[in-house]
């Protein structure tokens, strides 16, 4: 059936009989659903990643602002900054302490970004999702990450 | 496709377990495509308005009321406000679509896209006067694409028009006419 077949007979007999683009071999679902239901999983992931360190700068708040002394964190801390740690120990407080905070902060990143090539502008669109847990997952790694940092440095300093 | 009842099972289930959502991701993302591409008619845009549709579904699950009417309505209802909304946000583009054609790709993926968009783009081609009725419908007010599209390209019927877009069937009766009338001036004065 062509255009000039469609003005001839019916206009809205031939719109009931029109056929359509059958779109059912579409497999990119699949993809897009391991994103989507992720986004609560990446969060939850996110929270597990920052909990002891974001334990240890709430203790080590309530010691220095709040002047409350806990034997549990000055142990803690003790152990923390103990430079005779072995290797293995020091690279399991590396992870815990900024690995895994920066892990939280790239899953939760991959759970709320998607990017977009534009060939015809030549220009790289980065679209941010507002999903609040996401958001608030990878706000808290990142304070996190840097409050580490910087105790690092002070620590080396000293 | 899932009965009424186990819809109604699945919903009651969904407030305790929300990753049961996919169960509804599975049953009803190929229509919901498959209708967002019938209006787009661009691989890569419906791939994210279909995308967007099915967050806001996820995200809204647990406000979705039970009435006795298949959840694809509702899934309908969000595809067509965010079809409108991409429209709405992209106003210009709208008159001459054309330029559109396949200027998003999305990076960062390991399934089979380029295939996939050129399988659809071939269907698209194929289909030559659903190609050509649907560059004229998009020269038409929203209200009309609306029912137009749900009524010729997704074959529903008045009541299910009226349920999917909250308007009584007269109303959508009366749009079917007029919008068809004026999808038929386009059309022939197209070429």
């Amino acid at each position: 059936m062509n255009k000039k077949g469609i003005m001839e007979n019916n206009f809205e007999d031939k719109m009931e009989n029109l056929n359509t683009p059958n779109t059912d071999f579409v497999k990119h679902q699949e993809i897009l659903k391991i994103g989507m239901m992720n986004a609560r999983k990446s969060a939850r992931i996110g929270i597990v990643f920052i909990l002891i360190p974001m334990l240890l700068i709430v203790l080590a708040y309530l010691k220095i602002k709040l002047l409350i002394h806990w034997d549990f964190f000055n142990r803690l801390q003790q152990f923390v900054s103990n430079q005779n740690q072995s290797s293995v120990l020091s690279w399991v407080l590396h992870i815990i302490f900024i690995g895994l905070p920066i892990l939280a902060i790239i899953i939760n990143l991959l759970a709320i970004t998607h990017f977009y090539v534009d060939k015809l502008n030549k220009e790289l669109t980065i679209t941010i999702r507002y999903r609040f847990k996401n958001l608030i997952v990878l706000l808290i790694s990142a304070v996190l990450v840097v409050l580490v940092f910087m105790y690092v440095l002070l620590l080396n300093k000293v | 496709m899932l009965t009424l009842d186990e819809e109604k099972q699945l919903l009651e289930k969904i407030k305790e377990n929300p990753e049961l959502f996919g169960k509804i991701f599975d049953a009803y993302y190929k229509p919901m495509f498959n209708y967002i591409f019938h209006r787009i008619a661009d691989y890569d845009i419906s791939r994210d308005v279909a995308a967007d549709t099915f967050l806001k579904a996820y995200l809204n699950i647990n406000s979705f009321t039970w009435k006795n009417v298949s959840i694809i309505t509702w899934l309908y209802r969000i595809a067509t406000n965010e079809i409108n909304y991409y429209y709405r946000k992209n106003s210009v583009t709208k008159l001459s679509l054309d330029l559109l054609g396949s200027q998003a790709s999305i990076l960062f993926e390991f399934d089979d896209y380029q295939t996939e968009k050129q399988l659809i783009e071939e269907e698209l081609r194929l289909n030559e006067d659903f190609d050509r009725v649907q560059r004229s419908l998009r020269k038409l007010n929203i209200k009309y694409q609306e029912v137009l599209s749900l009524r010729f390209f997704e074959k529903k019927s008045l009541k299910e028009i009226s349920e999917i877009l909250d308007k009584k069937e007269g109303t959508i009766k009366s749009l079917l006419s007029r919008g068809l009338d004026k999808l038929k001036i386009e059309f022939n004065s197209a070429t």
